[in-house]
């Protein structure tokens, strides 16, 4: 908790100056800021850990589904590649919903239960993909 | 007569080459001499009546008790009943149309109907029958298009000859129903051409005419009246023991195979020809009587309720949606429903075993049947037992069919087909004795509060699973 | 003692709370039972018959459905309709309406040991639906107030007008199941989005993915979600929640609605499916941004986010832009330009202005539809702003958009009449929740003794008066509902309501004479060209091969239709013998005075066709020279010369008598019988009883080759003749008839 209150300080000293370095500057800051803490985040639930290492993962294969279209600059069965691509996203979506609920819990919905519909909804997505992919 | 003895030899000749390639090919032996063959066709009715009144004498050796009646072949393929009787008595003569086949040099195929004495005839001695025979084969409009207001022909072909595979002695033909008759391409000889008289239309009397000889006529006369043809019935009759009904549902397609319009139809001449006179060659309505005390009728066809209908008494008047000219068809469902007492009796000697009896049809007056398949669906549970039919019927299947709460056998389905059948036959009963427990009658609803126990249980059941994770 | 007291107390909640269940119950019975059987009018004054022109099409589809597998109902090509074209209906439908009656006629007959007919199904589908969208209703009502609410809203949209307008017996359209999809999809969305659960979002989903396949108008679903989410986080209103629920619904709700083969890959390809898109995106971002934002201090991150926002926007129009211009994304369709620009439509495109449910509602339209939901239905909304929580926000956007919507196009009115019923309720349900309170009058529970009896007797007296008349304004509703549901929704228009002679109820069923006389007398395969409006029905009912029909895909065919209908006979001829056709069929309502007929929607036929031949059908030269549209002696030569005129008046005039002269009980003008031109290239082949249907055949080519024309003018001359001649001989034949 030693994080925001330094930034506050930093903050006043230069809110006067706000010119274009000053933002790249605040962003580089913020930046290293939000990477510090999610890291920390991370490093204290090993759950999330995997959670990203999985979302991780799967922006991964959505990359280079896109880069092969992109290369053989045909996506025929467009079906198939929107299939695929699309599965990655939704996991990957499903994934973050997930990892909100894990890191604060919603009223009425107890971790256990996100889980079991974090279950749930992946196999519906993986099973209206597959019937996508023919 | 020596070129027609050349050409019954050729037959003869023929009958044998054919007997090797076709081994159906049959020719009634020679065992009878028609003395009088006297023929009366009645053209009133849609369907053709016809009437023999024959003299006929053994001229074999033995005793002889199968006589054939020759048809030719389309009216054979209609032929709907024949009955005949030893004149003066009460005897009857087992008939009935036989498979086998002649077929003539030019290509004509003759068909038989058998008529089976109950004893045999002696040789060399006479014996009178009068036959009727009723067969729907419809006549051919004569011209084909005909205007709205002409009146409409319709032609029928018939040999002007005994049809017999016996030699005849002496040979009338008669036709009547009509008032207007004439001979299509009349032939020069006056002899053989028909004659108009006031008790019909006349040919003959010829004398001594071999057998087989052929001369067709074609005879023409005047009936403005349509000629409906049901090409296909289905008469369902459902029993329902807990009802305490018996429900009719009948579908119709009919055709008028009468004479065509010549320049489409043109509502207008139809309403002026209405104002003149209300009948014409066309139906525009259909009478149908139905059983005593019947309710809930209804009139459908493949498009929703045809409202024009009316049910006044024991009739029920159908106005069809259009006009039926000749070449148009129609076709309708129709229902009502009659107590079942009407038609049920128990067996006296089972408490458990009933006897159905069920009219043929209730068909529209004056029409024929093509096909007509009667279907009775028994409830379920029953165990039938015996059928009998007043009418010949092709076939018969028994069969379960899957209706409303079927949930265990289904009922059974009984099925007639008969075939070329008209109006006057349809009161030809249909018997059926079936056995029907009364542990099998209460099954039923029991079977059925337990499908809803069960679901409404497992509704409860599974209403109070928690599937919840907490 | 205190326990037991407890005890005591929780012993007469439960019972309330059973009292209560029943009385749900008891109430939920009978809103179903009134909104079924206030559905039912149409059955039981006329039958059960499939309505109108569109559900005769689904009628059609789900017997197809039902009499072959669910594969071939797929890959259905129809080679009956759009002759010689045809249509690849399964791809081109939606087949949400005819896979669920299937699926409930297959599970009556397989499961249940009923097998009921499948044209009962249809025609119940809609009021069985209707009971479930007042269910549907009810949950939603109760997540936006509170179940008094709720009842109070599955109460009016059960039998409100505007809803049963679409959904009576036999209305078997896409809309009868939509509706209901709809309401179960938001009631879904806003339960996943109050609660933030992944379970509801994907049952959100599930039932868009329904509505999709059912219904063409799921693309308000597509659009109203995002819009919500986006007011959201435009008010500040951020939270996981709406990130779960939204991308769940999104991610899925997508992929599935890719599987109906219709819409394909629209939902990443059209501009009407972007803004779902959009706001995934902004979603993303902005969940991205609320994480930094936690960490960084919110100065800094003001200039961040405002940086981060422009650069964002740039970007996605740029790219919007630059992807419709290079044509991966579909340009806005012309329904949907016709939904901003009331007037476009008659402007570019005359087949969308033709239909009169594309025409603007007029203002009457609203309370015939509503009645006095109309103006509760604002104070409603404005009950949800004071209040306004996150799902009061989509109450308020819907309502927004719709009664835009709504305004714009009349079919719409359907689907802004749920939320008026939300509405209506919401406010109702407050008014009722304050003056049907007596329980200070009655019971002092202590803490204002000091009230005294005459403010007493003043506030009893203004809640009564309150609350009866709103009782008597219910009442009303109630009345008004049954009455519009009678007299304007209830008609299946293929049958005509009217009187007979001696003044009992009778039907004109002339629609059903013609089409099954055709289906009865014509060739298996025989091509009947009428106008589309008729091309459902046709191939329904009378179960032959049509050109066009209701859905009007190809502008061009229809307008050679049009075309054959303005032109005179030789040309019209030509151009039905290249299409093959068999039988030309026209409505014609002179002599029964029903105004609906082809020579009232004869202006659309020469609209249609004038924009594809604008040099051979000119819309001018039907009119009069005084601008008139006259079918009398003073009509144009056009208009006389025209096929459709003389199929119309063919036998007209001697209807009358032998003056020759008939009058058009719908124009309200003279036809005499010299206007009248013989038809040479055509025969009449059927008319029904009230002339209501007329059917001309096209007449085979002369055996002598000769022209149609010097046929028809050889035969006239020579009956001319014939006539003189007997007229010489008995000059009163004629006068007889």
């Amino acid at each position: 908790m030693a994080g925001p209150r330094q930034l506050k300080k930093d903050s006043k000293s230069e809110s006067k100056t706000t010119t274009a370095s000053s933002i790249t500057k605040d962003f580089a800051e913020a930046f290293n800021l939000s990477i510090d803490s999610y890291f920390k985040q991370v490093n204290s639930n090993n759950k999330l850990k995997l959670i990203d290492i999985f979302a991780f993962f799967l922006v991964l294969i959505a990359l280079i589904q896109f880069v092969f279209v992109c290369l053989i600059r045909d996506n025929f069965p467009f079906n198939a590649f929107l299939a695929g691509f699309i599965i990655c996203v939704g996991q990957f979506i499903l994934l973050m919903c997930l990892r909100m609920q894990l890191l604060s819990p919603f009223e009425g919905i107890s971790t256990n239960r996100a889980f079991g519909e974090f279950v749930l909804a992946s196999l519906l997505l993986h099973f209206i993909c597959l019937h996508f992919i023919n | 007569m020596f070129v027609s003895r050349i050409w019954w030899i050729s037959t003869i000749f023929m009958f044998c080459l054919n007997r090797i390639v076709t081994a159906n090919q049959f020719i009634p032996p020679e065992n009878w001499r028609n003395i009088r063959y006297f023929r009366e066709i009645d053209v009133s009715n849609p369907f053709t009546g016809e009437s023999y009144d024959l003299t006929i004498e053994n001229i074999s050796d033995e005793p002889q008790n199968q006589y054939y009646i020759a048809l030719s072949e389309d009216v054979a393929l209609s032929t709907s009943m024949i009955t005949a009787a030893i004149k003066g008595t009460e005897k009857f003569l087992a008939c009935q149309t036989v498979a086998t086949f002649t077929q003539l040099k030019d290509g004509t195929v003759i068909k038989y109907a058998l008529l089976a004495f109950p004893t045999p005839i002696q040789p060399h001695s006479q014996v009178s029958i009068m036959a009727k025979f009723y067969h729907t084969l419809a006549p051919t409009p004569y011209p084909e298009h005909i205007s709205i207001d002409d009146i409409q022909h319709l032609s029928i072909k018939e040999n002007r000859y005994p049809l017999s595979p016996y030699d005849t002695d002496i040979f009338s033909l008669r036709i009547t129903g009509s008032d207007d008759f004439y001979e299509l391409n009349p032939p020069k000889d006056k002899s053989a051409q028909g004659v108009l008289t006031l008790e019909g239309f006349k040919f003959g009397p010829h004398h001594d005419v071999e057998s087989f000889t052929i001369n067709e006529a074609t005879i023409v006369y005047g009936s403005d009246a349509p000629v409906n043809k049901i090409t296909h019935l289905n008469r369902d009759v459902w029993i329902s023991h807990w009802a305490n009904t018996v429900q009719y549902q009948e579908y119709y397609e009919i055709k008028n195979v009468g004479a065509k319009l010549k320049d489409g139809f043109s509502r207008l001449d139809f309403i002026r020809h209405q104002q003149k006179s209300p009948s014409g060659h066309y139906s525009t309505i259909f009478n149908i009587a139905l059983p005593e005390n019947s309710t809930d009728h209804f009139v459908t066809d493949k498009i929703g309720l045809v409202s024009t209908h009316e049910v006044r008494g024991d009739t029920l008047t159908l106005k069809p949606r259009f006009p039926i000219f000749g070449g148009w068809g129609y076709n309708f469902t129709i229902g009502w429903t009659n107590p079942l007492s009407q038609v049920l009796r128990k067996d006296p000697t089972d408490d458990d075993t009933y006897i159905l009896c069920i009219t043929s049809l209730n068909g529209p007056s004056s029409a024929t049947y093509d096909f007509a398949h009667v279907t009775i669906y028994l409830p379920e549970g029953v165990e039938y037992v015996d059928v009998g039919t007043a009418l010949p019927f092709d076939e018969a299947t028994v069969e379960p069919e899957y209706s409303f709460f079927d949930l265990q056998d289904g009922h059974q389905k009984i099925t007639f087909n008969f075939k070329n059948l008209f109006d006057e036959l349809g009161k030809g009963e249909v018997l059926i004795k079936y056995k029907y427990p009364k542990t099998a009658m209460y099954k039923k609803p029991l079977s059925i509060a337990c499908y809803w126990f069960i679901g409404l249980l497992s509704f409860f059941v599974l209403k109070n699973v928690n599937i919840g994770i907490y | 003692m205190s326990t037991a007291v407890v005890k005591n107390r929780e012993s007469s909640s439960t019972t309330i709370q059973w009292v209560q269940s029943i009385l749900k119950t008891a109430i939920f019975v009978s809103i179903i039972f009134a909104s079924v059987s206030s559905r039912l009018f149409a059955v039981i004054r006329f039958e059960s018959i499939i309505h109108e022109f569109d559900p005769w099409f689904n009628f059609r589809a789900t017997k197809y459905l039902v009499e072959n597998s669910f594969n071939d109902f797929l890959n259905w090509f129809d080679d009956r309709t759009w002759y010689p074209l045809g249509r690849v209906t399964g791809g081109t439908l939606y087949p949400g309406l005819m896979t669920t009656s299937g699926l409930v006629w297959h599970i009556f007959k397989d499961y249940l040991g009923l097998p009921i007919d499948i044209r009962n199904i249809c025609v119940m589908f809609a009021p069985a639906f209707s009971g479930i969208t007042a269910y549907a209703t009810y949950k939603l009502t109760c997540e936006i107030k509170d179940e008094s609410a709720g009842l109070l809203a599955a109460a009016f949209i059960g039998i409100v007008p505007g809803y049963i307008s679409r959904s009576v017996a036999g209305s078997y359209d896409n809309e009868a199941i939509a509706i209901t999809l709809l309401m179960v999809t938001f009631m879904f969305w806003i339960k996943a989005m109050k609660y933030g659960s992944i379970l509801n979002g994907c049952l959100a989903a599930l039932f868009y993915f329904y509505m999709v396949s059912a219904w063409g108008g799921y693309v308000f679903i597509t659009n109203l979600i995002p819009f919500h989410v986006f007011c959201l986080i435009l008010m500040g209103r951020y939270n996981p929640k709406i990130y779960v629920a939204y991308n769940t619904w999104f991610v899925i709700g997508t992929i599935a609605s890719m599987q109906i083969p219709f819409v394909g890959f629209l939902p990443i390809k059209s501009n009407d499916h972007m803004s779902a898109l959009g706001v995934f995106g902004l979603l993303q971002i902005v969940a991205l941004g609320n994480f930094v934002k936690g960490k960084v201090s919110s100065g800094k991150f003001k200039i961040i986010m405002v940086v981060s926002m422009i650069t964002l926007i740039a970007v996605g129009v740029l790219g919007l832009f630059a992807l419709t211009y290079m044509g991966l994304i579909a340009p806005w369709t012309g329904r949907f330009y016709s939904l901003w620009d009331t007037s476009y439509a008659k402007i570019h495109i005359p087949i969308i202005a033709s239909v009169s449910e594309h025409q603007p509602v007029t203002w009457p339209a609203f309370f015939f539809d509503t009645q006095f939901l109309i103006w509760l239905f604002p104070a409603g909304v404005l009950l949800l702003f004071l209040e306004l929580r996150d799902e009061h926000v989509f109450i308020i956007a819907y309502s927004v958009l719709c009664s835009y919507f709504a305004g714009v196009m009349i079919r719409l009115m359907l689907t802004l009449t749920p939320v008026i019923c939300i509405a209506a309720a919401v406010a109702l349900s407050k008014i009722f929740d304050i003056y049907l309170d007596f329980s200070s009058i009655f019971f002092n529970d202590g803490k204002d003794k000091k009230v005294e009896p005459r403010k007493k007797v003043l506030s009893l007296i203004t809640k009564l008066f309150v609350s009866a008349t709103f009782i008597f304004y219910l009442y009303l509703f109630v009345y008004h509902c049954t009455w519009v549901t009678q007299t304007a929704y209830s008609s299946p228009s293929v049958v005509l309501p009217s009187q007979g002679p001696d003044g009992r109820p009778a039907l004109i069923d002339d629609y059903r004479e013609a089409y099954y006389w055709l289906r009865m007398n014509t060739k298996e395969d025989a091509k009947v060209a009428a106008w589309w409006d008729y091309g459902y029905q046709i191939g329904g009912m009378a179960d032959r091969t049509t050109l066009v029909d209701n859905n009007t895909w190809n502008n061009t065919h229809i307008a050679l239709i049009g075309k054959a209908m303005a032109s005179p006979e030789e040309i019209s001829y030509k151009v039905l013998k290249e299409l093959d056709v068999d039988y030309v069929l026209i409505i014609f309502g002179g002599v029964l005075g029903f105004g609906g007929d082809d020579i009232n929607k004869f202006l659309w036929m020469i609209r249609i066709s004038q924009g594809i031949w604008p040099d051979e059908i000119s819309e001018r030269n039907f009119f009069t020279s005084n601008g008139e549209y006259k079918v009398d002696s003073s009509a144009t030569e056009t208009m006389k010369k025209s096929l459709l005129y003389k199929m119309s008046y063919k036998d007209f005039p001697e209807l009358f008598g032998g003056r020759g002269e008939g009058m058009d009980r719908v124009r309200h003008q003279t036809i005499r019988s010299e206007d009248v031109e013989a038809l040479d290239y055509f025969e009449e082949a059927f008319t029904s009883e009230n002339w209501l249907v007329r059917i001309y055949k096209l007449r085979d080519l002369d055996d002598e080759g000769r022209n149609f024309r010097d046929v028809g003018k050889f035969n006239r001359l020579s009956e001319k003749f014939l006539r003189k001649r007997s007229l010489n001989k008995k000059p009163a034949i004629d006068m007889l008839i």
